[in-house]
């Protein structure tokens, strides 16, 4: 079951990796006032970058699922919506760390401070929400259904955040960017490594799921063919009897 | 429609009647959360947005406990399978619910909140508008999510956590709103526009998308 798609998307995303650490600790220039601080900057936006298109995907499989009613959907939502909440996590324990020093707070009210950790409120709720309906077609209409509305919440949080307070920086204001180009560059690579990573990882875990579900039907089959031969099932119950001693 | 959502306010309200127990412990536990919080405070008064958080906490505790009782009355007996068959438009019975509990959370609001400035020492509302649209739509709202959530989470074995655990971060953008109009009242500010349009705008969304998405809802 190998996927020749599966050994590209690595390969690249690994040379992306290396190339985003490349640019992001040596290339780009240390920052004037923040000296080589600013550097999570490039993990802290990227991270944060993938973690958007990781729940916007889960809205999107959503949808899709509820359309269409096939399973793989449903697969891909709950790949993307764990590894969002993974890189949501990545963003809110590197966001504090350079905080500290430069706020000189581990966190502040900032709007999308806040949102961001609501957004992984959220979608932790989803995958607990996931974890504890144990049929299946009735847990994967639950949670496209919570995938979709928690996505919709997010720019009413967001507003609704905004018009709270404001000190976040703002880098891209009026449509240009206020930073030196080779911290430009290095901020781009490294987004375009994380949404690759995003990719991988979630391609990854989607297959594994897709394993675990086979692998369950086939341990039912198993289950049923014992139940249907008398001697199998002797023989299993022996079987496990001698596991047991 | 209207007839089938009346029906179904007027069953829920005439349970409740019977039943009293469940409105009155919410109440009751407003008040034992206030004598608690005034013995933390050490007789002090307590300042404006501190008391606007501590209501809302009592009100999304009551909203929970509620919520999630009254919709388990409704699988004992397995009413709910006969609410579901009755030839109904199907949304009425979400409508008809959504109703029903937002009466029964306004009315734990109605009588938590004098407790605030009899017993806490907050001085009496300056301005009586934000506080009563605030109420108000803090009942629909909470009901609204909390309704939508109850049949969301119907399947789940862990719904009495899931539940609030996934209502408080949906809810953000309307309880930020309401504790905010909450806090004004009883300070008197201004430029309360904003919070009115996030609170008008949360009830929109949330008042439509539940009937846009009820067909599906139920299949959970």
């Amino acid at each position: 079951m190998r996927a020749r798609g599966l050994t590209v998307l690595g390969g690249v995303t690994f040379a992306a990796v290396l190339a985003a650490l490349y640019m992001a600790l040596i290339d780009a220039p240390p920052e004037r006032f923040m000296g080589d601080l600013q550097r999570l900057m490039y993990f802290h936006v990227g991270s944060a970058w993938a973690a958007m298109l990781a729940f916007f995907m889960v809205f999107v499989y959503g949808a899709a699922y509820l359309f269409t009613r096939r399973s793989a959907f449903d697969r891909a939502a709950l790949a993307s919506a764990e590894v969002g909440v993974f890189f949501t996590t990545l963003v809110l324990i590197t966001g504090p760390i350079w905080a500290r020093p430069v706020w000189n707070a581990w966190w502040t009210w900032d709007p999308r401070l806040t949102t961001t950790l609501i957004l992984w409120f959220i979608y932790v709720a989803y995958l607990l929400l996931r974890g504890s309906i144990a049929d299946d077609a009735r847990r994967r209409v639950a949670a496209s259904i919570f995938g979709i509305v928690g996505f919709l919440d997010v720019p009413i949080v967001h507003f609704s955040v905004t018009w709270w307070r404001s000190i976040h920086p703002n880098l891209i204001s009026g449509g240009t960017i206020n930073m030196d180009p080779a911290m430009t560059r290095a901020l781009m690579v490294n987004g375009v490594a994380f949404v690759l990573l995003y990719a991988l990882l979630t391609w990854l875990r989607t297959r594994l799921e897709a394993a675990r579900e086979e692998a369950a039907q086939l341990r039912h089959r198993v289950y049923e063919r014992i139940a249907d031969r008398p001697d199998e099932r002797e023989r299993a119950g022996r079987n496990s009897e001698s596991d047991i001693s | 429609m209207w007839t089938a959502i009346w029906a179904i306010v007027q069953k829920d309200v005439t349970l409740e009647y019977r039943r009293r127990w469940l409105l009155a412990s919410a109440v009751l536990f407003g008040f034992l959360f206030v004598v608690v919080l005034g013995i933390a405070y050490n007789g002090k008064p307590l300042p404006a947005d501190a008391a606007a958080g501590a209501l809302w906490m009592v009100i999304l505790f009551s909203c929970v406990t509620i919520l999630l009782r009254t919709s388990s009355f409704e699988e004992e007996q397995k009413a709910w399978y006969g609410l579901l068959m009755a030839p109904v438009d199907r949304s009425a019975i979400f409508y008809g619910k959504l109703v029903a509990n937002t009466l029964f959370l306004f009315l734990v609001e109605l009588a938590v909140t004098p407790s605030f400035w009899v017993i806490l020492g907050v001085p009496g509302p300056a301005s009586w508008l934000p506080l009563v649209v605030g109420l108000a739509a803090g009942a629909v709202g909470l009901a609204a999510v909390g309704t939508f959530l109850l049949f969301l989470t119907s399947a789940s074995e862990g719904r009495e956590i899931l539940f609030p655990v996934s209502l408080i971060p949906l809810t953000i953008p309307l309880l930020l709103a309401v504790i905010r109009l909450t806090a004004a009242s009883w300070t008197r500010s201004d430029d309360l526009f904003v919070w009115y349009a996030v609170a008008g705008g949360y009830l929109v969304l949330f008042g439509l998308v539940p009937w846009l998405l009820f067909e599906l809802l139920v299949e959970v």
